[in-house]
């Protein structure tokens, strides 16, 4: 039982004095010597159980009217429901907590976050001397990523009675109460709300957004809308809580992300680094810090993750103007294969939490290529192989396997897989089982590059290949022809279709670009009618010879991506491996390769998974989180098992338990006793950076027809806690006084009432 | 009240602490107060006329027939001179009983001194038994005026105590008076009362006019208790706490069906019956018992 005035519950005690008297009254009873006592021991074998049974009854009537009186004078609030439908009506504050991340915005010595904390702890005292029974429900933003089917179980508070002890205990609640990082906005927890209320339909309801209102939250919100007015219709009050005043100056880092380069140890990868701007005023010489995070073998070998942090020479960013996005490139090195990550820090401003941004990279020792050549010669693997793997002064990351046609028939699909891009050079007859593991292979994600030659079996490959424009190759190929010499007109053999394409961007820069130094002599001519082939729509001609025939094409084949240049690698019908036009070889890698690379974007609040082979790793997750102020690891153990695909392993970090930016990391423990690593780097949404808040009339139309109820969190009245309600003390009086009624009718019934003419 | 018999009530009779001195005072005042009594008419019985003769009293000189005739007369009533009253009185421990003045012993003492100085008056003889559950004191009957202090001595060394045992003194009396005679019971017949009836029936069945007072205390016929109490019995050996409020109703139906039947079986078996209470004028026992006399000459 909960009371207002929690220390008049000792009143309670009193509920004993009736208990007291007649014990007492049964020692000091008066002796008389009595000479009927015939006529009385007759009443008393005819009464005694009724006169027993009203005794009873009068002295558990005048223990409740005790109790009763206390419970009323303590102002007994509960949070069952059998007494509201007596009368009793409870008030039921819902606050809604925004503890999105830009809640973290500070604006003088406290945030925005601790502004609406400090309007809990204002509502929890007023609350709290109301004479109507009071109860609060505390929901954050964040916990509604639990799922609207939640329900109470994520809540702070559910229907918290509150008394005269609240207050403090709402103090001590604040302070375990934290901003997370999430981007959330006030749909998903209004929609937890729905269903909360539903549970507690017979009360006064008063709903709390407590938020900063960001613009990008509250501007164009049908949900919301939808959501409020469902509250409006339903007799709720709504009370929307601003706990910001006025945008701050902010920079953010909104991404960093490394380049479509090859990634693999000892082979510098570039990372572009975007700052913007989101204040109000242009930003001049920020700072920028890098840091390179590399985790060697040891690095989990003790109880926490112990990385090598370096920093990197700082990246100076002259200007930022409001509203400017300014994007930095940096080249990061690491040593060894493994998953390395970047960080990058901005110096603090209004709002800390996304002045820090995480980039997470597995970097292999190499990214192996096949190359199958079907020059008898083996020509172009040979400068494939000597492009890829130059030698031991210079390192590419590439590793080229060459092997016969035949082991395209051969290779499981397994195989294939592990290889970023393959390269199919002067393809004779392939076997229909290639074809099919082929496409397979691109299907899936695989990069796939053909180069003509003399063997190319044109017919063949226009039917297994090309198959009516539904096939891998994206061209239907008509002969090999001859590139006559141009003297009169000297214009480059290959002109570019696509002016920036990432595979020949290098070669097609500046005034004289390299791609004009390539010379082609032979290809394959397609066939007249490629203009309106069936694949058109999917076929992006990168590059066209001079006579206007096609000469790189690319297409699009499920998840992967086929470029097919129809002349050949090697130097035999042109010149490109001969000069540095060869780099398209490697460019072709890192482009097509792309899909093989893991992509790290995970945001806050939302899961982390990790599937493993159960026949391969120990069902033991451990967990490392990062926590709010350092760099610091917390270690958090789970078991966890995959029901969807048995066999499997699945570590899964809830949505709200990835409520902090940084790097995640789970240790794995293998059935030889190995560790593993994987890690996450998880971001802030750059959409929280968006500090622009949304005035009270933009609210207005944002949410019309429905009345806008916008107050400062500073500014809040105790006037909208008082709000009408049944006093359950009123209640308890009047059952007070009926109970004291009934006494007095036991009473007379027991015959404790003086006869007429008095008595002794 | 009239003022005669203001001193009649209990609460100036305790003041007089000899009952023989009680007696006087109660039946001189009572019959001081007669020719306004109401009870007048009835109690007493002309008989004749008959001529006076010196150390006759003057008081009953007829002098309307002086007026008359100028002679002499005196009105003559019908003379008991042969009455032969037995007083039993009830001394067992139940009547040690009282709240008001008088205790229902005492009452009860008073009434039998107070009847038996009438009946000594009219020169009848009294005899005076005292009983609990034996006869405790036995005084045979005579008429003398000193008589009295006899019966008032018998009745005072039999101080309360014991139970009551009316069935075993009625049929004692029954069996031991040898004459018709009058039989006054002053009790409060708080014993068995099929035993009692009996008894009174043998009495009457060898020719005694009965008379019976039911001396009851105003606790025992209104049982005004409150509060917690124990009740512990001058008679039976029981006690019993209780709410007295509580059994109050049980107890005066109880009391009330008792005194319904004793009233039905006196009545049955032509006894007559009084119920007195102790804080009640003790004229009323003279007045009923003179009453009763008048009925009793009816009777036979």
């Amino acid at each position: 039982m909960q009371f207002l005035y929690q220390g008049l519950a000792w009143g309670f005690l009193l509920a004993l004095v009736p208990v007291l008297i007649h014990l007492i009254n049964m020692m000091r009873h008066r002796r008389v010597r009595w000479a009927a006592m015939e006529f009385l021991l007759q009443s008393y074998k005819k009464h005694r159980k009724w006169v027993w049974l009203k005794q009873l009854l009068l002295l558990l009537a005048r223990m409740a009217a005790i109790a009763l009186l206390v419970a009323m004078l303590a102002q007994w609030i509960t949070r069952g429901q059998w007494l509201d439908f007596l009368g009793g009506k409870v008030t039921h504050h819902y606050v809604l907590l925004d503890d999105s991340a830009s809640m973290a915005e500070r604006y003088g010595p406290v945030s925005a976050f601790e502004v609406a904390g400090q309007f809990l702890q204002r509502l929890a005292a007023s609350a709290a001397e109301q004479p109507v029974p009071q109860r609060l429900t505390l929901l954050r933003f964040s916990q509604a990523l639990a799922g609207e089917d939640a329900g109470q179980r994520v809540a702070d508070l559910y229907a918290e009675p509150i008394d005269s002890e609240f207050p403090q205990q709402m103090e001590e609640l604040r302070h375990t109460l934290d901003v997370s990082s999430a981007a959330v906005g006030p749909g998903p927890v209004l929609g937890l709300l729905t269903r909360l209320l539903e549970e507690s339909p017979d009360e006064d309801r008063i709903v709390y957004v407590v938020s900063d209102f960001r613009r990008w939250q509250w501007k164009q919100t049908p949900r919301v809308q939808a959501a409020l007015k469902k509250l409006e219709d339903s007799g709720i009050q709504v009370q929307l809580v601003q706990c910001v005043q006025r945008q701050r100056p902010n920079l953010a880092v909104v991404d960093v992300s490394p380049s479509s380069e090859t990634r693999a140890a000892e082979v510098p990868l570039f990372f572009d680094i975007r700052v913007r701007n989101t204040g109000t005023t242009a930003a001049s010489n920020v700072p920028v810090k890098v840091r390179s995070i590399f985790y060697d073998a040891q690095s989990i070998t003790g109880e926490e993750p112990q990385p090598h942090i370096e920093d990197m020479p700082l990246v100076l960013i002259d200007r930022i103007e409001p509203g400017e996005t300014v994007t930095r490139r940096v080249q990061v090195y690491f040593p060894a294969p493994g998953v390395h990550a970047v960080e990058v820090e901005l110096p603090d401003d209004g709002l800390p939490t996304d002045n820090r941004r995480w980039c997470v990279v597995h970097f292999p020792d190499v990214e192996p290529v096949l190359v199958v050549d079907g020059d008898p010669d083996g020509m172009n693997a040979q400068f494939l192989s000597a492009l890829f793997q130059p030698g031991t002064h210079a390192r590419t990351g590439i590793r080229a396997d060459v092997k016969p046609v035949s082991y395209l028939r051969d290779a499981a699909p397994e195989e294939l897989s592990r290889y970023y891009t393959i390269f199919l050079c002067d393809l004779p007859r392939l076997d229909p089982v290639a074809v099919e593991r082929l496409e397979q292979y691109v299907r899936e994600g695989g990069g796939l590059v053909f180069f003509a030659g003399p063997q190319w079996a044109i017919a063949n490959h226009n039917a297994q290949l090309y198959r009516n424009g539904e096939g891998l190759f994206p061209l239907l190929l008509e002969r090999e022809d001859v590139l006559p010499p141009d003297e009169l007109t000297p214009a480059p053999d290959v002109q570019m279709v696509v002016d920036d394409h990432p595979v020949f961007r290098e070669l097609t820069q500046g005034a004289n670009p390299l791609i004009h130094s390539m010379h082609v002599e032979r290809y394959l001519r397609a066939a007249a009618t490629w203009p309106t082939a069936p694949n058109r729509d999917r076929v992006r001609i990168i590059a066209k010879l001079r006579n206007g025939q096609p000469l790189v094409a690319e297409q699009a084949f499920g998840k992967g991506r086929v470029v097919a240049f129809l002349t050949t690698f090697a130097p035999y019908w042109n010149d490109l491996a001969l000069n540095a036009t060869v780099v398209v070889a490697l460019r072709l890698e890192a482009y097509l390769g792309a899909a093989k690379r893991p992509v790290d974007r995970h945001v806050v609040g939302t899961p982390l998974e990790v599937m493993v082979d159960a026949n391969l790793f120990d069902p033991e997750f451990r967990w490392f989180l990062p926590t709010g102020e350092k760099d610091h690891v917390l270690p958090l153990t789970r078991l966890a098992h995959s029901e969807a695909t048995p066999g499997k392993l699945l570590g899964r970090l809830e949505p709200t338990d990835v409520l902090r930016p940084g790097i995640y990391e789970v240790w794995l423990k293998t059935k030889r006793g190995q560790r593993e690593a994987r890690r996450f780097g998880v971001n802030v949404d750059p959409v929280e950076s968006q500090l622009a808040v949304v005035g009270e009339q933009e609210l207005e139309a944002a949410l019309r027809p429905l009345p806008v109820r916008l107050v400062r969190a500073d500014a809040f009245a105790d006037a909208t806690v008082a709000t009408a309600g049944f006093n359950r003390s009123l209640f308890l009086m009047l059952l007070l006084v009926g109970l004291l009624l009934g006494e007095q009718w036991l009473a007379y019934s027991a015959s404790y009432h003086l006869p007429k003419g008095g008595a002794r | 009240m009239p003022d005669s018999k203001r001193f009649l009530h209990p609460e100036a009779i305790k003041r007089i602490s000899r009952v023989e001195l009680r007696a006087r005072h109660i039946v001189e005042g009572f019959l001081s107060g007669m020719h306004r009594s109401p009870y007048f008419g009835q109690s007493v019985e002309f008989l004749q006329h008959r001529e006076y003769v010196p150390g006759d009293d003057l008081r009953h000189v007829d002098w309307k027939v002086w007026a008359r005739q100028d002679r002499l007369y005196i009105k003559q009533f019908e003379e008991d001179t042969n009455l032969r009253c037995t007083f039993l009185v009830d001394v067992s421990k139940s009547m040690e009983y009282g709240n008001g003045p008088l205790n229902k012993y005492e009452y009860a003492c008073t009434i039998a001194g107070s009847l038996a100085y009438l009946v000594l008056r009219q020169q009848d003889a009294v005899a005076c038994w005292a009983f609990d559950e034996r006869v405790r004191a036995r005084v045979p009957h005579q008429s003398k005026r000193n008589h009295l202090l006899t019966i008032v001595e018998a009745l005072h060394v039999a101080a309360p105590a014991d139970k009551t045992d009316l069935s075993g003194v009625l049929r004692e009396a029954a069996e031991t008076l040898p004459r018709r005679g009058m039989v006054v019971l002053i009790s409060d017949f708080l014993s068995d009362l099929d035993g009692t009836i009996r008894g009174l029936k043998m009495l009457r069945q060898r020719g005694h006019d009965v008379m019976v007072f039911h001396v009851l205390d105003d606790d025992e016929l209104d049982f005004p208790f409150s509060g917690p109490m124990r009740f512990e019995g001058l008679e039976l050996p029981q006690h019993l706490n209780c709410n007295p409020r509580a059994l109050r109703e049980g107890y005066l139906e109880a009391l009330g069906a008792f005194l319904e039947e004793l009233k039905r079986q006196c009545a049955r078996n032509v006894v007559d019956y009084a119920l007195l209470r102790t804080s009640q004028p003790l004229d009323a026992a003279l007045a009923t018992y003179l009453s009763n006399r008048l009925g009793m000459h009816h009777r036979n």
